[in-house]
């Protein structure tokens, strides 16, 4: 008796940190297999419903999926206050109009769930799309790239279907649709035969959530709502914006919500606030490889900040202590002056990088640190200023003092080999 | 005599450089000088007997130089050093002995270098670089070179062990204070200055040295071990130095710790594998793609089908008729029923009278048929082809329960003579 207690907490401990580590994988990766432990999967969902989340299991389909994905719930969709939507991560027009074409074609009565909906032809999307108007090429990177990288539609064989992100749409987005369903763009007549692989065999349904794990506060409103906010912006969020932030109970409840989900709140030395993942997640999605970066990948993101950042405050061309929000930009032809490395290659990396919200680019095709890096927790933040004086002067007797501390300090993460599950493609 | 040029003239930025050469210069002369204001207030100074130096050994012919040859040397200079600065500065070199007459003759105006100048000038070169450690470094070569003689002289070994053992102990000391009290752009500065490679590995050679070849000698061991010491608490300030500017700098991202050269370096020779140390510990964190309903079908609003090709609206049915424009016919036929409806409304207005107030018509009427009443009364009074009057009342009738609620009062009038232009208008 005197055992059990520690051990359960043990336990109990063990299943937080992986419901933690979960959902941050579903922050990186979207979709991830839904083969987890039970406890794992409920406390997971108990945690992601604090924040206003729900968990989505989707099973079946053509391809026999398993897998979950992060939804909102109704109450806690994120505003769709204009000054909000501008700072979310929105489809370039050409991939907005490829979506509303694949969707409308996979979902002709609206009154239905769109997900998962009809399988429909890449030719014919395409043909549709180029017939509006759109460039042929951007078409084509939309259908191969960017919306599969979304999670927005998925390919097999010859024929598309819309992807799991579909079944993770808020519910108001979803009304949103069907209420202008006949304003998406239909392909001219529908040659696909009606048969089995018109069925819609998939379904989606929420993780069910222990209530007695979710405590109802009364302030549960404001809390999700600026969790909402900070979670699906790309820039820390000016603090005029979140007013509720400033109330230490409302922050208190904020940080005590997204602990769980392996998230952390900041705030900036401009008192502006977002989001990062807590050491724990953090490490463990570095050490399981889950959102980390390639070979290629760090040493343009090297090539990048040495440019953009360390050079000119050598210089003391600088006015704060951020990674971003200085002029200072980089070219992809300044980068290729890089001996060692193909300009292909770099580019390639730049894609990679963009994608994962480490490197920006500016509207004159000028490359610039990237959001990401604003999430980033002050000594994780050191340790990547700690990097590049590492490359700087590899023989330093400050690289010598910056191998004796990460010596000192256990758990450090690995500089090696791999990677992201699929390096073909951009992640989303 | 003041100098034209003065301490602080190269920037905030190079201010704590100048201030630290200059207090080495100062030290370094400390020995030899006569008093405390022998040594120049200003770093440049040093530069500009550096060019003289330059002079002397690109231009001399095989007599020397006169002043007027170095000054006309000189003019125009990249450091924009004035005429007068120069000649001041020969005038003290000429006095100090660093320029001596070719021949030893009074008013003698040819003049060379001598050596001891040369020398000099140059340790100021290196007393400016790295703070005196070159001396450290030059100390340590010529001890070793003693012991490498066929026959060395113990009492020169002794007194080189000593020395080394002390400027190391100086040294350190040094850095022990500034780890102690200074601030963080000092340590850098120190921390620059000290990144040599190789003191220890010395410092054993040495070590080595005198165990082969002064066995049994207890003072010469002795002193041997204490250099060890010396150099083993030079090293601890060292780390300790290192680690506190490691520790500091990371913080606020400084990256004044290495040189503009030593990260430009990086950026163009470094390869994969030197660059890739770089980002280990980060993590893709960036929001899914959020999709607006709103936003979405504007974007497929902006993609509506337009034919590339510019093609005229389809003509109009020909008139059955045949006759002249059917377009215009229509209009005019449209003008007439429209004259003829006002017509019968004012002959209803007037019931066989010539004239009436329509003041009681237009509060029966209501709003809006009251407007619609009043418009095409003034209209056929406007006509001058109709022969009817419309005057309106200057009075403004209000009753805010009526169904009108302000009103003019309106008479109309048939005039006896329709065709007579002038007999017809409106009276306002």
């Amino acid at each position: 008796m005197s055992s059990a207690g520690p051990e359960q907490d043990g336990r109990d401990h063990e299943v937080a940190f992986q419901a933690a580590l979960l959902l941050g994988r579903l922050r990186v990766c979207q979709v991830v297999p839904a083969a987890v432990p039970g406890p794992v999967l409920a406390a997971a969902a108990a945690a992601a419903a604090r924040v206003g989340r729900r968990l989505v299991r989707i099973t079946g389909g053509p391809q026999a999926l398993d897998a979950l994905v992060l939804g909102w719930d109704g109450d806690s969709a994120p505003s769709p206050n204009p000054s909000l939507l501008a700072s979310r991560l929105g489809l370039p027009p050409i991939p907005t109009l490829v979506w509303a074409v694949c969707l409308r074609a996979a979902w002709p009565e609206p009154e239905r769930a769109p997900f998962l909906g009809l399988p429909f032809q890449r030719t014919r999307i395409l043909e549709l799309c180029v017939g509006l108007g759109a460039d042929r090429e951007s078409v084509e990177r939309a259908l191969d790239r960017t919306l599969p990288s979304a999670g927005l539609i998925t390919a097999s064989a010859s024929e598309l279907r819309l992807g799991p992100a579909v079944a993770a749409l808020p519910g108001t987005t979803v009304e949103g649709l069907r209420r202008g369903h006949h304003l998406l763009p239909a392909l001219a007549e529908d040659g696909s035969p009606a048969g089995p692989g018109r069925s819609q065999p998939a379904s989606a349904h929420t993780v069910p959530v222990d209530e007695d794990q979710v405590p109802d506060t009364f302030d549960h409103y404001a809390v999700r709502s600026a969790v909402a906010t900070l979670e699906t912006s790309r820039r820390t969020v000016p603090r005029g914006d979140l007013p509720a932030l400033t109330d230490p109970a409302v922050r208190a409840l904020a940080e005590a919500a997204l602990l769980p989900c392996g998230r952390q709140l900041m705030q900036t030395a401009d008192g502006n606030w977002t989001t990062g993942y807590t050491d724990p997640a953090a490490d463990a999605l570095v050490q399981e490889g889950t959102g980390t970066l390639t070979d290629t990948e760090r040493a343009v993101l090297a090539l990048v900040l040495l440019r953009t950042v360390a050079i000119p405050r050598a210089r003391g061309r600088h006015r704060h202590s951020r990674w971003t929000g200085e002029p200072h930009s980089v070219t992809l032809q300044e980068l290729a002056t890089n001996r060692e490395i193909p300009k292909v290659a770099i580019n390639a990396a730049l894609r990679g990088l963009r994608a994962a919200g480490l490197v920006a680019e500016t509207t004159t095709g000028r490359y610039i640190p990237g959001p990401a890096l604003e999430r980033l927790p002050e000594h994780r933040s050191a340790l990547l200023w700690e990097d590049l004086i590492l490359v700087g002067r590899p023989d330093g007797h400050l690289a010598a003092a910056i191998v004796r501390r990460r010596d000192r300090t256990p758990a450090q993460p690995p500089t090696g080999d791999r990677i992201h599950d699929n390096e073909e493609t951009d992640r989303p | 005599m003041a100098e034209q040029i003065a301490f602080g003239d190269e920037g905030d930025g190079a201010d704590l450089e100048a201030a630290v050469r200059l207090a080495n210069w100062r030290a370094f002369m400390a020995p030899v000088a006569e008093d405390a204001g022998a040594v120049a207030r200003h770093p440049e100074v040093a530069r500009l007997a550096v060019a003289i130096l330059n002079v002397f050994a690109e231009h001399s012919g095989s007599q020397g130089l006169t002043r007027a040859e170095v000054l006309e040397a000189l003019v125009g200079n990249a450091q924009g050093w004035s005429q007068d600065l120069v000649s001041r500065r020969l005038s003290v070199l000429t006095q100090l002995g660093f320029l001596e007459p070719y021949i030893l003759k009074s008013h003698h105006d040819r003049y060379v270098v001598r050596p001891a100048g040369l020398a000099g000038a140059l340790a100021a070169e290196r007393l400016a670089e790295h703070g005196g450690v070159d001396e450290l470094i030059l100390l340590l070569d010529r001890a070793r070179s003693v012991f490498d003689r066929s026959r060395p002289d113990p009492d020169a070994a002794l007194d080189y062990l000593v020395s080394c053992r002390n400027a190391l102990r100086v040294f350190a000391l040094d850095l022990q204070r500034q780890v102690a009290i200074g601030t963080p752009a000092e340590l850098m500065q120190s921390q620059r200055q000290h990144d040599h490679q190789g003191f220890t590995r010395q410092v054993a050679d040495l070590n080595k040295l005198v165990t082969e070849r002064f066995r049994g000698q207890w003072a010469l061991e002795e002193a041997a071990a204490a250099l060890i010491e010396a150099e083993q608490f030079y090293r601890q300030q060292l780390m300790a130095a290192a680690d506190k500017v490691v520790e500091q700098a990371g913080d606020s991202l400084n990256f004044d710790v290495l040189t503009v050269a030593e990260y430009t370096d990086a950026a163009f020779k470094g390869d994969i594998a030197l660059l890739s140390r770089v980002g280990g510990a980060l993590v893709a964190d960036m929001p899914a793609v959020w999709i607006e309903a709103s936003s979405l079908f504007e974007t497929v609003e902006g993609f509506a089908p337009r034919s590339r090709v510019r093609v005229r609206p389809p003509l109009p049915d020909d008139d059955s008729d045949g006759e002249g424009d059917g377009a215009l016919r229509r209009a005019e036929e449209a003008y007439e029923r429209a004259r003829g409806r006002r017509r019968l409304l004012a002959d209803e207005l007037l019931a066989g009278a010539e004239e009436a107030d329509l003041t009681a018509a237009l509060y029966e009427a209501g709003w809006p048929l009251a407007a619609a009443i009043i418009t095409d009364v003034l209209a056929l009074g406007d006509d001058p082809a109709e022969p009817y009057t419309v005057t309106v009342q200057d009075g403004l009738l209000a009753d805010p329960q009526a169904s009108v609620t302000y009103l003019h009062s309106l008479r109309l009038r048939r005039t006896p003579s329709p065709s007579h232009p002038a007999s017809t208008g409106r009276d306002v």
